[in-house]
């Protein structure tokens, strides 16, 4: 029978014991409540029955809740202790490391339903046991789980009388609900950084940090790894550079046009083209840029090539001339990132005050010399936030560049070359072959840190480039 | 009233050689318009190139897509020997549909029935098999595993043509040349044959072709003149090595080869009118008379010759009225994946009217496969509902529930901006950050099973869930404080309030924002790779906990497939993503311009 438990998933009795107990605490309440009501002096209850249900059966269901995490945290756990102390002497000259493997195989063999029986007896014998010792550490988990539940049931049903506030209660509980579901957006920083920084720490174990962050070759994948990240950075670079050329002045004009000039008939249909732009996915954008731009600067750069080697002094081909190269990503990029500069521009734009504008018709002006003069000088602050978050964006892209800039870590000017960048080379680690906690693996992470530290950095100033130099009109 | 005299106002008398005040200022003027114009037309480039690069990119998918959802069929109509499609005599239609072999050898049988001149021997017949692949006729086989009654009957059916060929047909491959022939006098012996007919235009455009292999030859010769140069300049420099002496001695044999090659090329192509020889390494010629095909080798302005592919060995006879024409294949047999010998057979079952080009919905029902003809993307489409039901789930109750909180309940304090700061921050993160912590949290730590949409959904659910809070939010700010005041003064508690009156109010505002969000996470591709989702899965997901992969993994895994039959493939699996994305996209302004209220 702990066999078979052991199988079954998890999720399904938690769900059907957690709705059981909540249900059963909630008729418990509730009778209770009429109960008082009916054996009392006349004066109603503070709250209406429904509510004491609910106060009943929320303390039913959170004590099932937290022995449940509890179970799935720790079970594993305790399995594998279990299962240790059974395991023939021969299992103790293991190292921890090699126990663990071993027990890490035997775990990933039982959850197979339909598993095969392989020639190795003792690992027969060794799962066989394991299902066994989980389906009975489940059964105890779950049983503790339905004990304290019912535990909670009874104490809450012992607090009920005349005057008590369960509406309240209730409310509170629920109030501490949406405090925890806030709580979980923190939690996810928390986990990216904590995750992030051990993972990386554990990388700069093997690798001297400052080889790291300055060393000038990148090999992760190659016999001897060396993991100098400054070919990424610059890869990130020169992309996220070509990316802005096009997209700031495109994504500016754009906005002036849209918020000064436009008439409604043009802004009708210009809108929603942006919008459109912006809402293409980034893995579409990647293959736009594979299909028809890069051989589009291959073919350019040969062309090129041509044209020089008719000087004199040019003796061979100027140009790389790549099928994937660092212009084809950066140009799909900026117009990845076109709506983005636009629409924040635009916002920024329309908050400066008429008033401003109409002074200086007053006195004169050209439209444009209204914009070029007054306009974006008040709008300063917001468009270089705005610039900031496009390049924060562009840095931390990832398709684009992994469909179209290739996947060769140098450091060279010539931007129709292949060119790899931080982004990239994450994705290229954790989808090889290398085993999961190898310093190759761990470099991710150690780029993924940076890669964070650095658009935080970025968003944390555009918000107070914003702040600071804003001005306040009245 | 006004202190100016009734003098007129006549300008200073103007200082020679100074220009007036007026000419002054309307010279700037002028200049001032023209930066006002220029300013203008940037404003209108800017939104025109944005424009131009969306209509770019949406023509250039869809175009590569519609190829994908069309494809060329052939059509057999031919009996089902027991012997072949259920050996052992057996009922059950699993076996049947396995007997894929049986079918496959059924089709061999009929083709080489078609062509039995050129299919004499074991290889031809495993060469004329070639035009249709092995599993292509897995859904006829599927036909009759349905229906066995029929074996033993005739039957109808189709198979789609391999991928090469369709690509050839659709004009992808190689670029063809077509010409009429107005009477053609043919003879065959022995399979050798001998056409005569005005070849003058072929053999010009025959000739041009060499022209251009010698210009391609030419553009090589510079590249390798270069190397040695470079070569010649090293060794003055560093002394006669070894190494560079040879590589010198190779540069130097390839210069004087390629340049006697040039040379030969040019004389030919210059020799207006004199007979030509067809290697494989110049363009195919292929001439049709009747239900003949013959390739060429010697081509001369009034007569050709070579040797039949398809049709009787022996014939003489005249053709004209339209019933003789040439090909010109550019690309040379040598280089192309197509042989000349296929092209005869595909072009002749085209005559007989045997291949038809259809609607492909291939693409919709198959899940992927290695074979581009029979790939298709309805695991990675389960696979991503199933991933986007998990996201919907986690993200949508946990993202309104922390809006309510920090719009209603939360009070003005340090906790609570920082808080907001992290959420802002959050929604700013490279999605690919949000990948590493999946693989590191999720998959290292709670070794949840690695590729399952359930992991996949959770990841995508923290990244959506920032934007659903600040969605949900700004529904919750444009609720007037009027409302919750009248009902807090009418008695209600905080929670009554908010949850009786102020949320369904706000509620067509949310769910816009999520299904926005929702539509955006539809897209995500990186965080997914990094959990796994990568993988070759052939079998449709059953649950969240299957190994799975997602649309737009897909779409990347396809893109960097090396036969140019995924390029179709990718575009259409993009097209599908973006008709999903789109209806949630017109879904969400659907419910917003309904349910929205201004107050």
């Amino acid at each position: 029978m702990a066999q078979t438990l052991s199988l079954v998933p998890t999720i399904w009795l938690a769900i059907v014991l957690l709705a059981v107990l909540g249900v059963i605490g909630f008729f418990v309440g509730r009778s209770r409540a009429v109960h008082l009501l009916a054996t009392g002096d006349g004066t109603p209850l503070n709250s209406r029955a429904n509510f004491h249900g609910y106060y009943v059966g929320m303390w039913a269901v959170v004590p099932v809740l937290a022995l449940l995490i509890l179970y799935g945290v720790f079970g594993g756990a305790v399995t594998d202790a279990l299962l240790a102390r059974e395991l023939p002497s021969g299992f103790a000259a293991l190292t921890p490391e090699a126990r663990a493997d071993y027990l890490e195989r035997v775990a990933d063999y039982t959850r197979l339903e339909a598993a095969p029986v392989t020639d190795d007896a003792l690992f027969n014998a060794v799962a066989g046991r394991f299902s066994q010792l989980s389906g009975e550490v489940k059964l105890g988990g779950l049983g503790l789980a339905l004990l304290a539940g019912l535990i909670g049931m009874g104490l809450a049903r012992g607090r009920l009388h005349h005057d008590f506030r369960a509406r309240l209660r209730v409310e509170g509980g629920i109030q501490t609900l949406l405090l925890l579901c806030a709580g979980v957006a923190i939690a996810t920083t928390v986990g990216i950084v904590l995750s992030l920084i051990f993972e990386a720490f554990r990388f700069f174990g093997y690798v001297n940090p400052l080889d790291f962050l300055f060393g000038t070759q990148w090999s992760a994948q190659s016999g001897e790894p060396k993991y100098g990240a400054i070919p990424l950075f610059f890869g990130t670079f020169v992309i996220s550079i070509i990316a802005m050329i096009v997209a700031v002045p495109v994504g500016l004009y754009a906005a002036i046009f849209l918020s000064e000039y436009a008439g409604p008939k043009t802004r009708a249909w210009a809108k929603p083209v942006l919008e459109v732009l912006a809402g293409i996915p980034t893995v579409v954008y990647g293959f736009f840029a594979v299909l028809l731009i890069a051989p589009l600067v291959r073919v350019a750069a040969l062309g090129v090539n041509d044209l020089l080697m008719m000087l004199p002094f040019i003796t061979g081909p100027v140009l790389d001339a790549q099928p994937t190269s660092a212009l084809a990503a950066g140009l799909v990029m900026g117009v990845m990132i076109i709506p983005f500069v636009s629409s924040l521009s635009d916002d920024v734009i329309n908050s400066v005050p008429q008033s401003l504008r109409d002074g200086a018709y007053a006195v004169g002006a050209t439209r444009s010399e209204t914009i070029k003069q007054v306009v974006l000088p008040a709008a300063l602050p917001g468009i270089i936030a705005a610039i900031m978050l496009a390049v924060s964006r562009a840095i931390g892209e990832t398709m684009i560049v992994v469909m179209a800039a290739g996947q060769r870590a140098q450091i060279t000017p010539d931007v129709t070359s292949d060119i790899t960048t931080i982004t990239a080379t994450i994705v290229a680690l954790l989808t090889g072959d290398s085993d999961y906690g190898s310093p190759t693996v761990l470099s991710a992470f150690a780029l993924g840190f940076v890669l964070f530290l650095v658009t935080l950095l970025f968003n944390l100033i555009a918000i107070r480039v914003v702040a600071r130099f804003r001005e306040k009109y009245d | 009233m006004t202190d100016a005299t009734n003098t007129p106002v006549t300008a200073t008398p103007p200082t020679p050689g100074r220009p007036s005040i007026r000419e002054a200022v309307e010279a700037q003027l002028k200049k001032r318009h023209a930066a006002e114009r220029r300013f203008r037309i940037y404003g209108i480039a800017a939104v025109s190139f944005a424009a131009f690069m969306l209509l770019v990119l949406i023509t250039s998918i869809g175009y590569q897509a519609i190829s994908a959802f069309q494809k060329h069929y052939v059509s057999f109509e031919t009996m089902l020997d027991p012997a072949l499609i259920a050996p052992d005599g057996t009922d059950d239609p699993e076996r049947i549909a396995e007997n894929v072999g049986g079918f496959y050898e059924t089709v061999r049988n009929d083709l080489a029935a078609q062509f039995p001149h050129s299919v004499q021997s074991d290889a031809d017949r495993l060469a004329v098999g070639t035009l249709v692949t092995r599993l292509a006729v897995l859904p006829a086989a599927r036909r009759i595993a349905d229906d066995p009654e029929r074996i033993g009957s005739e039957m109808r059916f189709t198979a789609a043509l391999n991928d090469d060929i369709d690509l050839y047909l659709k004009g992808r491959l190689t670029e063809e040349k077509t010409y009429r022939l107005d009477r053609a006098e043919a003879v065959f012996q022995r399979g050798a044959a001998v056409i005569e007919a005005d070849f003058a235009g072929v053999l010009a455009d025959v000739k041009a072709a060499l022209s251009a292999i010698a210009d391609e030859q030419a553009a090589t010769l510079a590249d390798v003149e270069v190397r040695a140069a470079g070569l010649r300049a090293r060794i003055e420099s560093e002394g006669e090595g070894a190494e560079l002496v040879s590589s010198l001695e190779a540069a130097e044999t390839e210069i004087s080869e390629l340049e006697a090659s040039i040379s030969a090329l040019r004389a030919r192509a210059e020799a207006a009118g004199a007979p030509e020889t067809l290697d494989p390494s110049l363009p195919s010629l292929i001439v049709r008379t009747g239900e003949h095909y013959a390739r060429i080798e010697a081509l001369a302005p009034g007569r050709a010759e070579g040797r039949v592919l398809v049709g009787t060995p022996d014939l003489r006879g005249t053709f004209d009225g339209g019933d003789a024409s040439a090909l010109l294949v550019m690309e040379p047999e040598a280089s192309r994946n197509v042989s000349d010998q296929q092209i005869a057979w595909t072009r002749a079952l085209q005559e007989d009217g045997r291949i038809t080009k259809r609607f492909n919905g291939s693409l919709l029902t198959r899940a992927d496969s290695t074979y581009p003809e029979i790939a298709g993307a309805l695991a990675a489409i389960v696979g991503s509902l199933f991933t986007m039901l998990v996201t919907a789930l986690l993200a949508l109750p946990i993202g309104v529930a922390a809006a309510i909180y920090l719009e209603e309940y939360a009070p003005k304090n340090r906790l609570t901006s920082f808080i907001e700061i992290n959420i802002n921050n959050l929604a700013a993160v490279p999605s690919i950050v949000f990948g590493l912590l999946g693989a590191a949290v999720f998959l290292s730590f709670f070794g949840f099973p690695r590729g399952a949409p359930m992991v996949g959904g959770l990841v995508l659910a923290l990244l959506t869930l920032p934007t659903v809070i600040i969605a949900s939010r700004a529904a919750l700010q444009a609720v007037p404080p009027s409302i919750r005041d009248a009902a807090l003064a009418l008695g209600a508690s905080r929670t009554q309030s908010v949850f009786h009156h102020v949320v369904p109010l706000a509620a067509p505002g949310m769910m816009t924002g999520a299904i926005i969000g929702l539509a955006r996470a539809v897209g995500e591709t990186a965080p997914l790779l990094l959990i796994g989702m990568v993988a070759f899965v052939a079998e449709v997901p059953t649950g969240p906990t299957d190994e799975a992969t997602a649309l737009p993994v897909l779409i990347y895994k396809w893109s960097t497939g090396a036969e140019r039959a995924w390029e179709p493939l990718t575009a259409a699996a993009i097209v599908v993503l973006l008709v999903f994305m789109i209806a949630m996209n017109a879904l969400a302004v659907v419910l917003r311009r309904r349910f929205e209220r201004r107050w």
